[in-house]
């Protein structure tokens, strides 16, 4: 099967970023996403796998057949690796259908069995991405995300057994971007191909991914699924890269962290803290809800005043003072929204995250 | 879409460049380094004492003068004359723009000898120092004309305004604030003239003012004095290589920023008729002149009558097919530089890509006689023959195929090759499908620039062509000498079509250099 595994990799790049002992393993059919700030060395493990840099260290294998190791690389067009680079990057002078059709065999002469058969996959594929009417264009007269489709099609022509996709929506507006992404991660899906997305949009990892790999300066921060990324993070950096936090200080007491929201309940990350040790507490602003009957599950409350609210449509970030004089965030469904200046009773509905002050 | 390219994308698979590549590349290179190398080694022949010797004769002193007179005076015009042109081009708003800016970059299309013998037609008295001073500062104007125009439409003209709110007058805010923007590009197009000027053979022998480059011919051809004409050679290739070296370093400096431009400053009609003398100074003197002086001597009855025709068939025959020849060896040598040199760096690739370059910095004489010594010593077999003539060509002007396949090759993103191989294709074929039909436009340009080069050029092929071989240029420059000038009438008119069309023609391509043509 295609399952794709990267075991303690390592890519000493020159003066930039490069990768340190990443270990990864994509199972088949499975869209895993690498999440990582700009600069990460997240494009770098793209390269390493599809062939185009090679390994200082560890392996990289589809299945049982082993691709890199710092002794061979196997080239990248023997590799069964697509890719869909940032942009792109189609081939100015060919049109859609020849540029879907790059890496199929029986181009030069039309007419003939694989000549019939390369214009049935071209067609097959301009019909799988929505573009069957654009196969004569030329890829200056596509907007940018038909553009991001053809090279998906071209990537996915020569069926390869692991697709990898560098950034390919960063380039889009918003708008094309999340309908896009919706539509490719579906299109894999149903493909049933081994996927790795790079990016460095966190939302776009949590709504794409079975799995998210979190990285930072080259190593491997957290490899696991959206919610455990999100709700269990392994850091405290993880916990700020992946979505917006709460940050208190607190101290530590038998399961419970005492802070200015009160005693709230929380679970140890990466350390063992002692009962009276000074600990940081972090929440995710939905966590923290005016609701006064779950005081007695996780916390002990607070009283707050709202002084900022950023609507967001769907949402709110509401921003509330405590009495106890530090500030708080809180998400809030915007369905019925208090108002600045109204006086709430704050709780914290599942459990934070201490992490060592 | 918007194209980002990130600096840390990688361009290639490694960073070593391939050993067959870097193979070819030195072959090439040394093949462009033979004429200086064997021009030293002759000279080293010769001993120093004779050297010495050869040096202290007052003739040759005064032959170097006389280069470097000529070579200062047609540089500080070109400079200033320039620079005028490009700012009454930039800065002041003028009816066609674009025609005037065209206008003014055709002297460089014309040969120096071509607008010589354009003078001469109508006043055969002309020689000496002036009217080669004035003539070659015309058709060299545009070196400095071109860049220093291209360098103010960048230079950022808030400077100036903030110089004048500070007190400094028009004039006063130009040196203050813009001159140190486009000083990089002035100084780099100057000593382009400086060069031009020193490595001259057509102008100053019709004009009969003696420079290293006629003392070189003279003392090959009148005396086959070889010891005297290597060391005028060698004397000579030290100043090219002296300004290139400078060029190179001015280069180096010019700036990188984009900035807001100034927008053309509007003036009174009047003040604009007189600033025309200054824009069509170089174009009149370089082009205008020498095109009615040749036409009205075509037109004559006598000249159409006396028309060679067959002789006139054989010389374009001749020149177009060493132009071909030439075309084909010089891209066939820039090849493995460029692609190199697009898309590696290092000292070993900046060392190969510099001798790659040494035709530009060698007067077309001194290659031509190194050719000579080598041809005889070497390989005697090929002594006047055309073979060592088209060589002599593809070193002189490989430089300006490098240059633009270089361009062309390195426009190729490497990420288009890395998609390439993703999708199956082995390194040999991303590079003939991916590659190869994206750079093709750079190739051609690059061989059609040689080929016109090759067509005009002059003191080379006479010392190089084979008897019974007569290009445009040498029968034009045979009649003119004998003052045949409705003989060689003919030839001129076939040379300005072909310094003209093809001028045209590329002008439309983005990627040439003005400087080129």
């Amino acid at each position: 099967m295609s399952e794709l595994v990267v075991e303690n990799a390592s890519v000493d790049y020159g003066s930039t970023v490069g990768i340190a002992d990443v270990s990864l393993r994509v199972d088949s059919g499975e869209l895993v996403a690498v999440l990582g700030p700009s600069g990460c060395g997240k494009t770098t493990l793209l390269l390493a796998i599809a062939g185009l840099l090679p390994l200082a260290e560890g392996r990289i294998a589809v299945g049982d057949r082993e691709l890199s190791s710092p002794a061979a690389t196997v080239p990248p067009e023997k590799r069964g690796v697509g890719w869909v680079p940032q942009e792109a990057s189609l081939f100015p002078h060919l049109s859609v259908g020849e540029n879907i059709g790059f890496a199929l065999a029986g181009g030069a002469r039309r007419g003939g069995v694989r000549g019939r058969e390369r214009a049935a996959r071209i067609a097959e594929l301009a019909e799988l991405i929505g573009l069957s009417g654009l196969v004569g264009r030329a890829p200056n007269q596509l907007s940018g995300g038909q553009a991001q489709r053809v090279a998906l099609a071209r990537a996915l022509a020569p069926r390869p057994d692991v697709l990898l996709l560098d950034e390919p929506f960063a380039a889009l507006d918003t708008q094309l971007r999340v309908g896009l992404r919706r539509e490719v991660a579906e299109l894999l899906r149903a493909q049933g191909t081994t996927s790795l997305l790079v990016t460095h949009d966190q939302e776009e990892a949590l709504t794409l991914a079975d799995r998210v790999a979190v990285i930072r300066d080259g190593r491997l921060e957290q490899f696991g699924t959206p919610e455990e990324v999100y709700q269990q993070p392994a850091s405290d950096w993880v916990a700020r890269f992946v979505g917006d936090v709460v940050e208190l200080d607190g101290e530590w007491r038998q399961g419970r962290v005492s802070c200015a929201l009160g005693s709230v309940e929380a679970a140890a990350v990466g350390f063992t803290p002692r009962d009276g040790e000074l600990v940081r507490l972090m929440l995710r602003p939905e966590w923290i809800v005016p609701r006064p009957d779950l005081l007695a599950r996780a916390a002990a409350g607070a009283d707050a005043r709202v002084s900022g609210i950023s609507y967001a449509g769907h949402d709110a970030m509401l921003t509330c003072d405590l009495v106890t004089g530090s500030r708080v965030r809180m998400r809030l469904p915007a369905v019925e929204l208090p108002q600045v200046g109204d006086e709430l009773r704050l709780a914290v509905q599942r459990p934070g995250l201490a992490f060592a002050a | 879409m918007t194209t980002i390219v990130r600096a840390t994308e990688p361009t290639v698979t490694g960073t070593r460049p391939p050993v067959g590549l870097v193979a070819f590349a030195v072959v090439a290179a040394a093949a462009a380094a033979i004429p200086l190398v064997y021009l030293v080694v002759r000279a080293g022949e010769t001993g120093l004492a004779t050297i010495i010797q050869t040096l202290s004769r007052g003739r040759v002193l005064e032959y170097a003068a006389n280069s470097l007179g000529l070579a200062l005076a047609v540089t500080a015009t070109a400079l200033v004359l320039g620079t005028a042109v490009a700012v009454v081009l930039t800065r002041i708003r003028v009816p066609f723009p674009r025609s005037w800016l065209l206008l003014s970059s055709l002297p460089l299309a014309v040969p120096s000898y071509l607008a010589g013998y354009g003078w001469l037609v109508s006043f055969p008295s002309l020689s000496g120092f002036v009217p080669s001073w004035l003539l070659l500062a015309a058709v060299t104007t545009p070196y400095v004309t071109l860049p220093v125009a291209a360098a103010l439409r960048s230079a950022t003209g808030d400077l100036e305004g903030v110089a004048r709110s500070l007190g400094r007058g028009p004039i006063g805010a130009f040196f203050v604030a813009t001159w140190p923007q486009v000083r990089p590009a002035a100084i780099a197009g100057s000593l382009l003239v400086a060069l031009y000027a020193l490595s001259d053979f057509g102008l100053v022998a019709m004009m009969r003012f003696p420079t290293l480059t006629w003392g070189i011919n003279s003392a090959y051809a009148a005396s086959f004095d070889r010891a005297q004409a290597a060391t005028l050679a060698l004397l000579l290739v030290v100043m090219a290589l002296v300004v290139v070296a400078g060029e190179r370093g001015a280069r180096r400096q010019l700036p990188r920023t984009t900035a807001r431009a100034v927008r053309p400053r509007t003036i009174s009609r009047g003040m604009l008729v007189s600033l025309l003398p200054v824009v069509a100074a170089a174009p009149v003197v370089g082009v205008a002149v020498p095109l009615l002086g040749l036409g009205t001597r075509l037109v004559q009855a006598d000249t159409l009558r006396a028309v060679d025709v067959p002789r006139l068939l054989g010389a374009i025959g001749a020149t177009v097919g060493v132009a071909v020849a030439a075309a084909v060896l010089a891209v066939l040598l820039a090849l493995p530089i460029a692609a190199l040199a697009a898309r590696y760096r290092g000292r070993l690739v900046s060392a190969i890509e510099s001798v790659g370059y040494l035709g530009h910095a060698l007067p077309g004489i001194v290659v031509g006689l190194s050719l000579v010594f080598f041809a005889l010593a070497v390989v005697p077999a090929l002594y006047q023959s055309v073979v060592v003539l088209v060589f002599a060509y593809a070193v002189l002007f490989m430089p300006k195929a490098i240059g633009t396949m270089r361009a062309g090759l390195g426009e190729v993103p490497p990420r288009l090759i890395a998609v390439a191989r993703t999708t199956g294709a082995s390194p040999l074929t991303a590079w003939w499908r991916v590659t190869v039909p994206l750079a093709l436009p750079s190739l051609g340009v690059g061989a059609l620039l040689v080929a016109i080069a090759t067509m005009k050029e002059l003191p080379a092929t006479l010392l190089l062509r084979p008897t019974g071989i007569n290009t445009l240029a040498t029968e034009l420059w045979n009649r003119t000498v004998v003052f045949e000038f409705g003989a060689a009438a003919p030839y001129a008119a076939v040379l300005v079509l072909i310094a003209a069309v093809p001028a045209m023609i590329l002008s439309g391509v983005r990627s040439t250099a003005k400087e080129e043509l």
